[in-house]
């Protein structure tokens, strides 16, 4: 029972349990391979993977990652991330934007990537703005593919020209 | 809404096979809200309302907003309000808001700025609508 017959205030004031101390990781720091630029607010250099949405999750807003992102759940809204892979039974509503984007599921919206691929089980709906693309037999696509993907916008100022 | 999970999802998740817990890393951001019918462990950013069975803060992990689940686990930080059944909020952890709860554990360590109002367990079944506080 020595627990009790210490001083519990001094041992309060003492520093060395301050979460800064606990919450510096012990594990070896892994360093993306992709350049990620330091935009993880509290932890830019901690390890790195892919964040899973799951299937039984469902999220109505925008996702925004600096890494890779696999959705196999339901959003209503913006993904972006370095790669980002919809899964067979996932769903998204709204523009899908990466360095690669792989589609298995339901994209309704529009894509804006790099490299597309679109497997045998997608389902696309709307365009997509791409520089290298590829689609399996069996994907569905409803709208247009656009190489454009970093490419200037057109500029709209031709009109005045006219 | 229920909160208790839902197992066993039968759907087959054919391209990663993956049925474990969703998990936010770190570098991701989500605006909005989440509705998990399970688990969900957060190591990124959240803005917005989360509905769940258990909600995990990891240590790198923040949310700001409210979080409605049964249980729910705090080692990162909170800025909002949290209504669960249980709560366990770690040494690592910084809590501002209200925590609703039954049944809380907190561990020494932790940094507390908040309100931790007992409620009976029917409470937490009608959470439908979020009752106003003044933070």
């Amino acid at each position: 029972m020595t627990m009790f017959t210490r001083s519990d205030k001094s041992a309060d004031e003492k520093p060395q349990n301050t979460p800064e101390a606990a919450r510096t990781p012990a594990t070896p720091q892994l360093r993306p391979s992709a350049t990620s630029p330091a935009a993880a607010p509290v932890a830019g250099t901690r390890a790195h993977g892919t964040s899973v949405i799951g299937k039984a999750v469902k999220i109505t807003g925008q996702i925004e990652s600096t890494e890779d992102v696999q959705i196999e759940g339901q959003v209503d809204g913006d993904v972006r991330g370095q790669t980002v892979t919809i899964g067979a039974n996932a769903r998204v509503k709204g523009t899908v934007y990466g360095e690669t984007v792989e589609v298995a599921g339901t994209v309704e919206g529009k894509i804006e990537a790099r490299k597309v691929v679109i497997t045998g089980t997608g389902h696309m709906t709307g365009d997509v703005i791409h520089a290298d693309i590829r689609i399996e037999s069996g994907a569905f696509i409803e709208g247009h593919l656009r190489p454009e993907h970093g490419k200037e916008p057109k500029p709209s100022s031709n009109k005045s020209g006219t | 809404m229920a909160v208790l999970p839902r197992k066993n999802f039968t759907r087959s998740g054919r391209l990663s096979g993956d049925d474990g817990p969703s998990r936010l890393l770190p570098g991701l951001t989500i605006d909005g809200h989440l509705e998990v019918d399970g688990e969900i462990y957060i190591d990124g950013l959240v803005n917005g309302r989360i509905d769940g069975g258990i909600v995990i803060i990891g240590p790198q992990g923040t949310v700001v907003g409210d979080i409605v689940a049964r249980e729910v686990r705090i080692e990162g930080t909170l800025e909002g309000r949290t209504f669960a059944h249980h709560v366990s909020i770690t040494q690592t952890a910084r809590v501002t808001g209200r925590v609703f709860h039954h049944t809380i554990s907190v561990d020494k360590g932790a940094r507390i700025d908040a309100r931790m109002p007992w409620r009976p367990l029917n409470y937490f079944e009608t959470l439908d609508q979020l009752p106003e506080t003044r933070s």
